[in-house]
């Protein structure tokens, strides 16, 4: 299994995409520094929206959770249905009996490339605001009362990138079962494309029936979208009174069981000697 | 021309994802028209609210569908023109026969425009339907800023609205063209596109009209104008297609 792993791995990272990928991380982070430091003229240095060295690497990913969503659809389309569809997969398939085996391979080596993305990108974020930002001792966060130091700090940062990362694994959850499904590349992309954008209007339209509904049903029908969790769900669950904390995770966990579980079913009966 | 424009039409076809994209895009189109008539207001921008009539509501059928058109639909479209084909091998085929190279282009070109046009048009249209069956009936009514039209000069400004759309999606395509061609991995060229479409805005705020469409079609058309996207959608079209065409000529397709 390991040296399954180890092939899955090297023939991802030997490709171009993928270091490109690396390079933009840094890229996005000064960007994302450089526009705080413009926005920090007009905000008030007392609200978590003002970028220091401790909360920027926070305010950076808020603003590029999207971005690794893309990668996200673009790693998945490369893994899978690329694979599978330039006959690469079947050059694996020679060499091992089960085929459940390429699977779990392939989604460690998806969600290890994800975390260690992630990681770099909070380095990254670390360093660009190490340069560009404000040092301060103390720093207030979102929906928290008082302030926090810079440890403290650290540790709210990475609880953040822990829970944004779940949210990649869940949106994974889909993107590998369209594509497995999907027999081009850019079929994969529309549909992963076209999922994100579903799930950012659906909330948006249940906002004009919240008379109908009510406030409490509007925001389990908000909360059930990926992107919605991704944009304001994960302060949610990090403040102090977090709301709702069961009802995201529930979904977080819905999404993997709903389509990876057939995405597996389906792609280990089919044919791949066709 | 007509049979190599043939050719490519039925090859676009034959393609079961033009017509997921097709379905997708009507079903979205019913589902705003539904969506419009049951709320009977609309935004010309999140700062403007405005009720909807019987002529103006046609121009917020494209507010609503630009999203989804210059993300998903006219990307994926132009990818699988362009570099799909190529990789597919089926490219090759189509260049065995004695044809001269920007011929085949010319018609790829023409086809997805032609086929953009038809698009914009019917939403348009429907637009219009839904506005004069539906919406509560005025005979004469404004728009973001503009003077009082009645039906006729209505007609005219819905009409200049759904151009300048047109304009914008042709930038979208020329742009994935050009990106496709110069990057055979698909993946890779659909990221280049969004990171046109997203990323231009981080250059200057002059390329706002490539994700918010319509706000900058609202402030074009106001009586004084307070965007103007005209020359530089045209150059950008100018450019990828000359670019395009440069490519394409030189390129070793056979190797």
């Amino acid at each position: 299994m390991i040296h399954l792993l180890a092939a899955e791995w090297y023939r991802l990272w030997k490709r171009k995409l993928i270091w490109a990928m690396v390079l933009a991380l840094p890229l996005a982070a000064f960007a994302s520094a450089t526009y705080y430091q413009g926005a920090n003229a007009s905000v008030s240095p007392d609200l978590p929206q003002y970028a220091v060295v401790g909360n920027f690497p926070v305010l950076a990913i808020a603003e590029m959770i999207y971005f690794f969503d893309l990668l996200l659809i673009a790693l998945v389309a490369t893994i899978w249905t690329e694979e599978i569809r330039s006959g690469q997969l079947r050059m694996v398939l020679l060499r091992i009996s089960d085929f459940h085996r390429i699977w779990w391979a392939k989604i460690g080596v998806l969600l290890g490339t994800v975390l260690l993305l992630l990681l770099l990108y909070l380095g990254c974020s670390y360093v660009a605001g190490y340069f560009l930002l404000p040092h301060t001792e103390q720093f207030p966060l979102f929906y928290r009362a008082g302030q926090v130091g810079v440890w403290e700090g650290m540790w709210y940062n990475l609880q953040y990138y822990g829970i944004a990362y779940l949210t990649l694994v869940s949106f994974a959850g889909f993107l590998i079962l369209m594509g497995s499904i999907c027999r081009t590349v850019t079929g994969a992309l529309g549909a992963g494309m076209s999922f994100l954008l579903f799930s950012f209007m659906y909330p948006y339209v249940a906002g004009y029936f919240i008379p109908l509904i009510g406030e409490e049903v509007y925001q389990k029908i908000f909360f059930s979208s990926l992107p919605m969790i991704q944009w304001e769900g994960i302060v949610h669950l990090l403040s102090d009174h977090s709301t709702g904390a069961g009802w995201m995770v529930g979904i977080l966990l819905l999404y993997p069981l709903l389509f990876g579980l057939p995405a597996m079913l389906l792609l280990s009966r089919k044919d791949q000697w066709y | 021309m007509l049979s190599i424009m043939r050719s490519e039409w039925l090859r676009m076809w034959a393609r079961k994802k033009t017509k997921v994209l097709l379905g997708l895009y009507l079903g979205l189109l019913l589902f705003v028209c539904l969506f419009l008539w049951g709320m009977g207001v609309a935004c010309y921008n999140p700062e403007h609210d405005i009720l909807l009539n019987s002529l103006r509501t046609s121009t917020f059928l494209f507010r609503e569908l630009y999203i989804f058109l210059a993300f998903v639909f006219v990307p994926l479209l132009a990818i699988d023109t362009f570099n799909g084909e190529y990789r597919s091998g089926a490219l090759r085929m189509v260049l065995i026969r004695p044809l001269d190279r920007w011929r085949i282009l010319t018609a790829k070109l023409l086809l997805l425009g032609i086929l953009l046009f038809v698009l914009i048009m019917l939403t348009m249209v429907v637009g219009i339907g839904l506005g004069l069956l539906l919406m509560p009936k005025v005979t004469e009514t404004t728009f973001y800023q503009t003077e009082v039209f009645d039906l006729v000069g209505a007609w005219g400004y819905i009409l200049q609205y759904y151009l300048l759309g047109l304009l914008i999606l042709l930038v979208v395509s020329g742009v994935a063209m050009l990106v496709s061609l110069l990057m055979p991995n698909g993946v890779f060229a659909y990221l280049g596109v969004v990171g046109f479409l997203v990323g231009g805005l981080y250059f200057s705020s002059r390329m706002d009209f490539l994700l918010g469409a319509s706000d900058a079609i609202f402030r074009q058309l106001a009586p004084d104008p307070e965007a103007n996207f005209i020359g530089l959608s045209l150059c950008f079209v100018i450019i990828s297609v000359t670019l395009s065409f440069l490519i394409w000529q030189r390129r070793d397709f056979t190797a």
